[in-house]
C-alpha cells in the first residue's frame, strides 16, 4: 500500500522525533493520558489531539482515501492517487473507516451544484480516522471574469473548506486547492500540492486554500527527496523554526547554505556540521549584506536555487511605548534586508552555466548565483494577517512581507521563479516559550487543532513551496496556524 | 585555481627535490572571548575548545576529514586535561583518526601550536592541520598543598591500615587550603604586572601612552567588528556575539579616571602607570587556526589566505633583573627578520600582543634604542621602528581579553585575513609579524606573507 | 686546641631542651671554650638535600647545595655554643654574618669530618660577637669552612665597651652594625611571600628547631612578636637563585640586618656582576627588604652575595 521508501530516508526523518516531542506542551501530554483525558473531558477542557508528523506517517496518503466527484478532473484526481499506490475509491459507502477524502469541485457553475458533494462528503466525517485529511479542489473566483452564479459557488467552496477545519476532530485537517482556470487537475501544482495536502507534512495546516496559478513545475523524479540537486539558502538558520527549514530541506535532498548572524556563529556551526551544510555569519541588516552574499556564493561557487528568509526577531511593546530601536531592527530584519537581498540576488542574475555545469558561476568577474527556476519563500506572520496587540511593528513588517510576495513573484516570473511567503500561528519555539504561561496556554488552544505548531511544520510548508511541483504557486502566503481563530 | 600558474619566487613543494614546502594559513575561527567568570563561567575549557573547532570544521566542510594533526594547548590545566585537544577534537565532526598533540608554552602556546604544524607541513609529514589553543581562568584548576599531595601519595602507598592510619594523622588543617594557580612568576614571585611595571619604568613609558594604545585596540577591534572584518573569524557562543572585554565606547576620560593596579606593591616603581584598562583581564576563549600546504587547500577549493614564511624564539634572564619579563620578542624579533633578510620597515602589518599596553611600548621603546640595538642587539644601532599604523590595526588583547593559549591563534588568523585582503587590494605581497610574549620571559615569533593570490 | 671527638652529630631537640635547662651553680665563663667538637664520617643524606634544594624552589642536585652543608655542621657548634658554662646562652644569639668558603664539589651520600670550634669573642654596641668556626674535611683534606658571626646581646661589658665598638664597627663599615642608615634599595627582581609555616618548613629539612622560628607564639615565650625566618633560609634560598655552578669553589657571603618575620614578604634584588657566563671572579649579588609602608621607609633583611673562585 503504501510507497516503498529508503531505510536510511526513514531513518533520517525519524530521528527528528515526529509525534513523540512536544515536550514543550504539559497540557497536551496530559490529555493524551489516560486519567488526563479522564479529568480534562469531565471539566470540558480542550482535547488536543495527537498529530501524526511525516515521521508518524510516511505514506502520502491515509488510506483509503476517497474521491468525490464526477470530472474528468476527478478521474485525473484519483489516477494521481492511484500512481502513488492509494486505496482509491469512489464511493464511500461499503467503508468502515476512511483515511481521506479528496473532494473535486472543478466544474461548479451555480451554488447548487455544492449541494450533492457536500452532502456526500458529510457521509464520511464519522468514519474519518485520526489525522485524516479531506482537500477541496475547485477553482478559485477570478473577481468577475466568469458569470455571477459560477463566482459565487466557486467562493462558497472557501466558506465550506473553512468551516470544515474548525469541525473535523482527531487531528483531521480541511484544505482546499484552487487551481486556476486551464490548469488541469493533473498540473504539477495541483498534483504536488495534493499530495502535500493529504501527507503527514501538512499536520498543522488547517482551512486554508492553496491557489495554484499556472501550469508551471515539474513533478520531482524522487518524491522522497524533492529538493534534490538543488541548493537552498536559509537565512536565521541557527535556531528554531530557521533550524528546522534546514533540516527539513536537507532531509528532502538539498545542499543547504546557513545564514545567521555571527552573534549564532557556533550554533550555526554545529547545524552546518550536522547537515553537512555551508555556515555562512553575516548580519542581513548589514549595508552591503547583498553583495556579501553573492561574493560568497561565487567563491564558493553557490548557485541558489532556493532562498528561505526566515531571519527574524520580535521587539514587542504597545505603539504608544514603541521608540525607534524597537521598531527600526525590527522593519530592517523582517522585511527590508529580504528586499535589499533578494535585489542584490536578482541583480547578479542567474547561472548561465545552467543545470548542468555550475563552473561558469564561480567567474571572479561576477556569475550569476541564482539557478535557473529559484523559489524564494519568506516567513510572514499570523500577526500581519490579523494584527497582535504589543506588535504593531512585527505586525507591520510581517504584513509587508504577504503583500512583497506578489510583486517578487512577478518580477521572477521571467525566469521560471516564484516567491510565496508561510505564515505561522503559535509555534513551540524558544521564542513562544518566553511568552508569560496563562498567554502561551490560551495562544497554543485558539486554534481547531488546540495545540501549538512545531517548527518543523513550517519546514513542512516552506519545503513544499520550495519544491519542483510548486511551480504554479506564486505570490500565495500559506498558513502554518492550526486554523487559528484569528484572521482568515 | 590557477593550476598553470607559474611556481611563487619562493620555494614551493612544487619542486620535488626540496625538502621544504609551503605552509598556508587557509582561515580560523574562535569563540568570542569572554571575561573571567562572565559569559562562559561554568563551561569547561575543553566546551571552549570543541565551540571553537566546530566552527571551523564547518566553515571548512571538514566533517570526516582526516587532518594531518590537531595542535591545541592551554596554558591552565587540569590534570584531567591531559588530552585536552584530541579530547576536544574527538567531539567534532573530525575524523576520530586525526592525531592531536598539546603543547604549552604560557601565552605563546597558540602561535607555537601554529609554528609546530606548519613545520610538519613545511617538512611534508603531513598535509593539514589544525593549530588551536583555549584557556578559561573561569574553569582553572585548583589543587591541594604539596604537603597534602605528598600525605596522600604516602598513604595509598601504605601496606597496613596502622601505616595509612600514621599517614593520615600528618594532615593538618593549613594543608586543606586548596591551592588556586599563582599568578606570579615561580621564580621571582612577582606578578606579570609587577614586573611588566618594572620594565615600563625602566623604559619611561608614560601612564598617557598606556591609556592612548588601549583606546585604540578597542576602537579598532570596534571597527573590525562593524566592518565585517570578523563574520568569518569569530562564531558567537553562549550568547556572546563580541568579545566580552571590548568597550567601543571608552574615553580618555574614563582610563584616565582609574586607579592603578600594577606597581603598587612595589614601591621602588617611584609613579605606578598602569591601570586595568592598560592590561589584560582575566579571560575566557578559545581559536582555531586551519593550516594545510597549497595542494591540499586547491584540492579543497579553499584559498590560501597566507603563508607561514618563519618563526623564532627568544627567552631572557628576567630573574636576576637582566632583562624585563616581557621583553623576548625584542631579541626574537631581530633575529627573525635579520634571518629573512627584512627590516621593521619591510612589513606592512605588525601584531604585539597587547599583554599590558606598556609591553607593546617597551618593546617598540626598545627597538628605537640606539643603546638597546648596540649593547643587547649586537648591531651598530637601533633596530628601528614600527609604523604606528601598521600596528595592531584590527586592536589586541587589550580589547579582546588574552584566554592565554588563545591568542596566537586569534592573531595569526585575524593577521592572515588582513594581509591577503590588502594583496589582493593592492596587487603587492603583504608581509606581517606576529609577536607574542610569555611567562618565564619567553617569546615567539612569527612571520606571515601573501601574495593574494589563491 | 683540644678536639672532643662526638660520636654523632647531637639532636637538636636535646641541646635546646639542655639549653633552656637551668643549671643553678654554673658560672658562665668570660672567654670562649678553646676545644672544638668533632663527628667523624657524616653522611649527606641524598634525601635531605633533595628535600633541601627543593625548598629553595631548585633542581635537585648531585652536588650539595653549601647549605646543606651549614645545617650538617650546626648541631655540632650548636652543642658547643650550648655548654652551661659558654660566656652567652644560647637562647638569644643573633646571627649577624656568614661566610662559607667552599674549595671543592660535595657529593651527596659522600661522607665528611665535622669539626666545630669558636673563636674572635669581640665587643659590640650592643653586646659581644664571636666567630663560630666549622670545617668539612674528607679524608684530612679541608673542603669547605663556615664562619658565622653571632651577637650576644647585652652583658655586663657591653655598656662599658660600647664607644669602642662603635669605632671598630664602623671601621669594619659594616652596614650591618649601622641599621639607621637610610637603605635605598635597588630595583627589585622578585618578592619573595613567606607563609607562616616558613620556619617549621626550613626547621623539617635543617632541623633546627629554634623556637622563635616556628611560631608566633613560641617566638613570643623567647621575647619575639612574631616568628622569624631562619636567616640561612632566606640566604640559602639566594643562592640557589644566583644559579651558580656547584662544580667551581665558591665563596658564600650573608649580611643579616633586619629580621624577616613570618608571615611576611621580602622584595629582592638580583644584581649579576663581573663574567656574565659565571666565569671565575663572578660575583652575583642579593639583597631583601621588607617595603617600606606608610611613613616606615624600606629596612634592609639580608644581603647575599656568591663569588665563583676559579
Amino acid at each position: 500500500m503504501s510507497t516503498p521508501r529508503s531505510t536510511s530516508a526513514a531513518r533520517g526523518t525519524a530521528s527528528r522525533g515526529g509525534a513523540s516531542r512536544g515536550a514543550a506542551d504539559p497540557y497536551g501530554r496530559l490529555v493524551r493520558t489516560a486519567p488526563g483525558r479522564a479529568v480534562t473531558t469531565r471539566l470540558g477542557l480542550p482535547q488536543p489531539p495527537r498529530l501524526p508528523r511525516r515521521a508518524d506517517r510516511e505514506a502520502p496518503v491515509l488510506d483509503p482515501v476517497v474521491v468525490l466527484g464526477a470530472t474528468a478532473g476527478a478521474d485525473q484526481v484519483a489516477e494521481t492517487l492511484l500512481g502513488w499506490d492509494a486505496d482509491v475509491r469512489r464511493r464511500a459507502e461499503d467503508l468502515d473507516a476512511i483515511g481521506s477524502v479528496v473532494v473535486v469541485l472543478d466544474e461548479l457553475s451555480a451554488p447548487g451544484d455544492l449541494s450533492e458533494p457536500s452532502l456526500a462528503l458529510a457521509s464520511t466525517l464519522r468514519r474519518l480516522r485520526p489525522g485524516g485529511r479531506i482537500v477541496t479542489i475547485s477553482r478559485p473566483a477570478t473577481g468577475g471574469d466568469q458569470d455571477g452564479a459560477t463566482e459565487a459557488a466557486r467562493g462558497a467552496v472557501e466558506g465550506l473548506v473553512r468551516s470544515l477545519g474548525h469541525e473535523v476532530r482527531r487531528g483531521a485537517t480541511a484544505n482546499g486547492i484552487l487551481a486556476a482556470d486551464g490548469v488541469p487537475l493533473d498540473a504539477p501544482g495541483v498534483v504536488g500540492a495534493l499530495r502535500f495536502l493529504l501527507s503527514a507534512r501538512s499536520a498543522f495546516i488547517d482551512g486554508q486554500l492553496l491557489t495554484v496559478a499556472s501550469v508551471d513545475g515539474a513533478l520531482p523524479e524522487d518524491w522522497e527527496r524533492p529538493l534534490a540537486d538543488r541548493t537552498a539558502l536559509v537565512t536565521g538558520a541557527a535556531r528554531g523554526i530557521g533550524a528546522a527549514i534546514a533540516r527539513t530541506l536537507a532531509a528532502d535532498g538539498a545542499r543547504v547554505v546557513l545564514l545567521d548572524v555571527p552573534a549564532a556563529g557556533t550554533d550555526l556551526a554545529r547545524l552546518a556540521n550536522e547537515l553537512r551544510a555551508v555556515p555562512l555569519q553575516l548580519d542581513v541588516t548589514a549595508p552591503d549584506a547583498g553583495e556579501r552574499l553573492v561574493a560568497f556564493c561565487r567563491e564558493q561557487g553557490l548557485v541558489l536555487d532556493i532562498v528561505v528568509h526566515n531571519a527574524g526577531i520580535t521587539r514587542d511593546k504597545l505603539l504608544a511605548n514603541m521608540t525607534g530601536d524597537r521598531w527600526d531592527p525590527v522593519m530592517a530584519v523582517n522585511l527590508s534586508s529580504q528586499i535589499a537581498i533578494d535585489d542584490a540576488l536578482l541583480a547578479a542574475g542567474q547561472d548561465v552555466g545552467g543545470d548542468g555545469g555550475g563552473d561558469g558561476g564561480a567567474d571572479s568577474d561576477g556569475g550569476g548565483v541564482l539557478g535557473s527556476a529559484p523559489r524564494f519563500v519568506s516567513l510572514a506572520s499570523t500577526s500581519g494577517i490579523a494584527g497582535n496587540r504589543g506588535q504593531t511593528n512585527y505586525a507591520a513588517s510581517k504584513a509587508g512581507v504577504i503583500t512583497f510576495m506578489p510583486a517578487l513573484a512577478r518580477r521572477l516570473e521571467g525566469v521560471g521563479g516564484t516567491a510565496n511567503a508561510v505564515a505561522p500561528g503559535f509555534i513551540e519555539t524558544e521564542m513562544t516559550a518566553r511568552i508569560p504561561a496563562l498567554r502561551r496556554e490560551v495562544a497554543r488552544r485558539v486554534n481547531s487543532l488546540q495545540q501549538g505548531g512545531r517548527p518543523e511544520d513550517v519546514a513542512e510548508a516552506v519545503a513544499f513551496l520550495a519544491s519542483p511541483p510548486a511551480g504554479g504557486v506564486r505570490g500565495e502566503t500559506l498558513r502554518v496556524c492550526g486554523q487559528n481563530l484569528v484572521g482568515r | 585555481m590557477t593550476d598553470t600558474a607559474p611556481a611563487a619566487p619562493h620555494r614551493d613543494g612544487a619542486a620535488s627535490d626540496s625538502p621544504v614546502r609551503d605552509a598556508f594559513v587557509l582561515g580560523g575561527n574562535r569563540i568570542p572571548f569572554a571575561r573571567s567568570g562572565g559569559a562562559y563561567a561554568g563551561v569547561s575549557a575543553q566546551d571552549l575548545l570543541t565551540a571553537a573547532l566546530d566552527g571551523l570544521v564547518a566553515r571548512f566542510g571538514l566533517q570526516d576529514e582526516r587532518l594531518g594533526v590537531v595542535a591545541g594547548g592551554a596554558v591552565l590545566k587540569r590534570a584531567a586535561d591531559l588530552n585536552l585537544t584530541r579530547e576536544s577534537a574527538l567531539g567534532t565532526p573530525l575524523s576520530p583518526r586525526t592525531p592531536a598533540i598539546d603543547l604549552s608554552k604560557a601565552c605563546a602556546t597558540g602561535l607555537e601550536t601554529v609554528v609546530h604544524a606548519s613545520n610538519a607541513i613545511r617538512l611534508g609529514q603531513i598535509d593539514s592541520a589544525i593549530a588551536c589553543g583555549v584557556d578559561s581562568a573561569s574553569d582553572a584548576p585548583i589543587e591541594v598543598s604539596d604537603r597534602l599531595r605528598r600525605i596522600l601519595h604516602r598513604v595509598s602507598a601504605a601496606k597496613t591500615p596502622a601505616q595509612r592510619l600514621r599517614a593520615l594523622a600528618a594532615i593538618r588543617p593549613a594543608d586543606l587550603a586548596p591551592q588556586p594557580p599563582r599568578n606570579a612568576e615561580a621564580r621571582t614571585g612577582l606578578s606579570m604586572g609587577e614586573h611588566q611595571a618594572l620594565t615600563a619604568a625602566r623604559w619611561g613609558i608614560t601612564r598617557q601612552a598606556q591609556e592612548e594604545l588601549a583606546l585604540a585596540s578597542h576602537r579598532s577591534l570596534a571597527a573590525a567588528y562593524d566592518s565585517g572584518l570578523l563574520d568569518d573569524l569569530v562564531s558567537g557562543y553562549r550568547g556572546l556575539a563580541r568579545d566580552e572585554n571590548l568597550r567601543p565606547d571608552s574615553t580618555p576620560e574614563k582610563l584616565a579616571s582609574l586607579k592603578p593596579v600594577f606597581g603598587v606593591r612595589s614601591p621602588e616603581v617611584a609613579e605606578p602607570t598602569m591601570t586595568a584598562a592598560t592590561s589584560t583581564p582575566l579571560s575566557d576563549g578559545a581559536s582555531a587556526v586551519l593550516l594545510g600546504s597549497r595542494e591540499w587547500a586547491q584540492e579543497r577549493g579553499l584559498a590560501p589566505l597566507a603563508r607561514l614564511v618563519d618563526a623564532r624564539s627568544a627567552a631572557v634572564d628576567f630573574v636576576h633583573g637582566e632583562e624585563g619579563l616581557l621583553m623576548a620578542p625584542a631579541y626574537a624579533v631581530p633575529e627573525l627578520l635579520d634571518a629573512n633578510g627584512l627590516t621593521l620597515a619591510d612589513l606592512d602589518l605588525v601584531e604585539i600582543h597587547e599583554a599590558f599596553a606598556a609591553t607593546v611600548l617597551a618593546t617598540l621603546a626598545a627597538w628605537e634604542s640606539e643603546e638597546f640595538g648596540r649593547e643587547r642587539l649586537g648591531r651598530d644601532g637601533a633596530f628601528g621602528t614600527v609604523d604606528r599604523s601598521r600596528l595592531n590595526i584590527a586592536g589586541s588583547s587589550l580589547a579582546a581579553g588574552h584566554p592565554f593559549a588563545a591568542t596566537g591563534g586569534r592573531i595569526v588568523a585575524t593577521l592572515a585575513k588582513l594581509l591577503h585582503a590588502r594583496a589582493v587590494e593592492t596587487g603587492r605581497t603583504q608581509r606581517g609579524l606576529v609577536s607574542i610574549c610569555a611567562a618565564g620571559g619567553q617569546g615567539t615569533v612569527a612571520l606571515l606573507e601573501s601574495d593574494g593570490k589563491a | 686546641m683540644s678536639v672532643r671527638e662526638l660520636s654523632d652529630v647531637p639532636s637538636f631537640p636535646a641541646i635546646y631542651a639542655a639549653a633552656l635547662t637551668p643549671r643553678p651553680g654554673v658560672r658562665r665563663s668570660a672567654t670562649l671554650p678553646s676545644e672544638a667538637y668533632r663527628v667523624r664520617r657524616v653522611r649527606i643524606d641524598p634525601e635531605r638535600a633533595a628535600a633541601f634544594d627543593h625548598l629553595m624552589g631548585g633542581p635537585a642536585t648531585d652536588l650539595v647545595h653549601p647549605g646543606v652543608l651549614h645545617v650538617l655542621a650546626f648541631p655540632v657548634t650548636l652543642a658547643l655554643m650550648a655548654r652551661p658554662t659558654f660566656p652567652a646562652p644560647l637562647l638569644g644569639l643573633v646571627h649577624l654574618r656568614n661566610s662559607l668558603l667552599q674549595h671543592r664539589p660535595v657529593r651527596v651520600g659522600e661522607l665528611v669530618d665535622v669539626e666545630a670550634s669558636v673563636r674572635n669573642l669581640r665587643p659590640h654596641r650592643k653586646g659581644r660577637t664571636f666567630e663560630a668556626v666549622t670545617t668539612i674535611r674528607v679524608d684530612g683534606e679541608i673542603i669547605a669552612t663556615d664562619v658565622s658571626t653571632y651577637l650576644a646581646r647585652g652583658g655586663g661589658a657591653a655598656e662599658a665597651e660600647r664607644a669602642g665598638a662603635e669605632s671598630a664597627a664602623a671601621g669594619a663599615s659594616r652596614t650591618a652594625e649601622a641599621p639607621r642608615r637610610e637603605f635605598v634599595p635597588p630595583v627589585p627582581t622578585g618578592r619573595w611571600t613567606l607563609g607562616a609555616d616558613t620556619g617549621r618548613r626550613y626547621a623539617e629539612v635543617s632541623g633546627d628547631a629554634n623556637p622563635i622560628h616556628l611560631s608566633a607564639l613560641s617566638a613570643r615565650a623567647f621575647g619575639f612578636p612574631r616568628a622569624i625566618a631562619h636567616g640561612m633560609h632566606t640566604a640559602s634560598r639566594a643562592f640557589t637563585e644566583a644559579r651558580v655552578d656547584l662544580r667551581r669553589p665558591l665563596r658564600w657571603d650573608v649580611e643579616f640586618d633586619a629580621p624577616v618575620t613570618l608571615p611576611g614578604t621580602v622584595l629582592v634584588g638580583f644584581e649579576p656582576e663581573g663574567a656574565s657566563d659565571g666565569g671565575a671572579g663572578a660575583v652575583t649579588r642579593c639583597v631583601g627588604w621588607r617595603p617600606g609602608r606608610d611613613q616606615k621607609g624600606p629596612r634592609r633583611c639580608f644581603a647575599v652575595s656568591v663569588t665563583t673562585l676559579g
